[in-house]
């Protein structure tokens, strides 16, 4: 009895199923690990999470609209009617971003300080840095060009 | 059909068996490694790599900024250059890092930023495509973990002439940044 069960996972046959289950178990335990990484975050993925937030919002402000005014702890972004299409203002170590109806949302905390300039060889593009208040987690440099007409505020 | 090519006949294991063994697991490492990989989130992208791809989007931006105000700019190539001043280095900063009157962007007073920061090179390649196109890659390089990384964002601008771009150099002579 027991050389025969031997023989069953010795022969190609047990072989080739060994390698099938092998290969089955990676993928439930992949499917695992893709599932879990969303969960496992740390207070730097927040922070970084944050970042893309703030970038890609400013990012889509600057696409649609003409005008932008910055000042140090303040960027404000009208378009071609001259609304208010969106205001950052840095308060209290966070940023909220006011949409036309004036609601506001927080969009990125823990901040030490903010910076919004316009660059001074052209004025449409805005500059912006972040650092942090952990000063663990990496800060930010980037840069926006308003694609609307130039004469910016 | 397989019980043809069952391997056995006896108890007990031999070495031509153990070898098959051993290479289809080895084969298996291969795909296992491929199934590992491929579940790694795409959120764990490491903050040295977003801070690079932020300062690429820098770089693009201000080839963009400049480019709708002056449409006949192009960025010229060049080699890798250091964003901030680095002790040590005669290597100048990169144009897209300073203000047309030399002052930097970024400054030792941005205290960890600049600290960061003067790990990161950049470097412009173009290529003149057809249709009076011109193709822009932003590459920022950066040391993580002893491995060097790079992140780079592509962009294709207009050209304004649609004649051999290398029949007037001098033309694009006038539109290189200083």
């Amino acid at each position: 009895m027991k050389n025969s069960n031997k023989q069953i996972f010795l022969s190609f046959e047990g072989i080739v199923a060994g390698a099938f289950l092998i290969l089955a178990a990676m993928t439930v335990f992949s499917v695992y690990e893709f599932s879990s990484a969303e969960k496992s975050y740390s207070r730097s993925d927040s922070m970084l999470a944050s970042y893309r937030d703030i970038f890609e919002s400013i990012r889509t402000d600057f696409r649609y609209n003409s005008l932008f005014k910055a000042e140090d702890n303040r960027l404000v972004v009208f378009n071609s009617k001259n609304q208010k299409v969106a205001r950052y203002i840095f308060e209290n170590s966070t940023v909220t971003r006011y949409g036309l109806d004036n609601n506001g949302r927080t969009i990125i905390e823990n901040i030490k300080s903010i910076s919004f300039k316009r660059h001074s060889d052209f004025n449409n593009l805005m500059l912006l840095k972040i650092l942090p208040e952990d000063e663990t987690i990496i800060p930010v440099f980037s840069s926006f060009a308003i694609r609307g007409h130039l004469d910016v505020q | 059909m397989l019980k043809k090519y069952s391997l056995y006949n006896k108890s007990g294991v031999n070495l031509f068996e153990l070898l098959l063994a051993l290479a289809i697991v080895s084969a298996l490492l291969y795909p296992m490694m491929i199934i590992i990989r491929t579940s790694k989130s795409p959120l764990n992208e490491s903050p040295k790599e977003l801070l690079a791809t932020f300062l690429a989007h820098h770089v693009m931006e201000k080839i963009i900024a400049k480019k709708s105000v002056d449409y006949d700019y192009l960025p010229r190539m060049n080699e890798e250059e250091p964003l901030v001043d680095v002790a040590g280095s005669v290597l100048p900063v990169s144009q897209f890092f300073r203000h047309n009157t030399g002052e930097k962007l970024i400054s030792p007073s941005d205290e960890a930023l600049y600290d960061i920061v003067r790990n990161y090179k950049c470097k412009i390649d173009t290529y003149y495509l057809e249709n009076s196109m011109y193709k822009v890659i932003v590459y920022i390089s950066f040391i993580e973990e002893n491995t060097r990384k790079r992140v780079f964002l592509t962009r294709i601008l207009p050209r304004t002439d649609s004649r051999n771009p290398f029949d007037r150099p001098e033309t694009n002579k006038n539109h290189e940044e200083q």
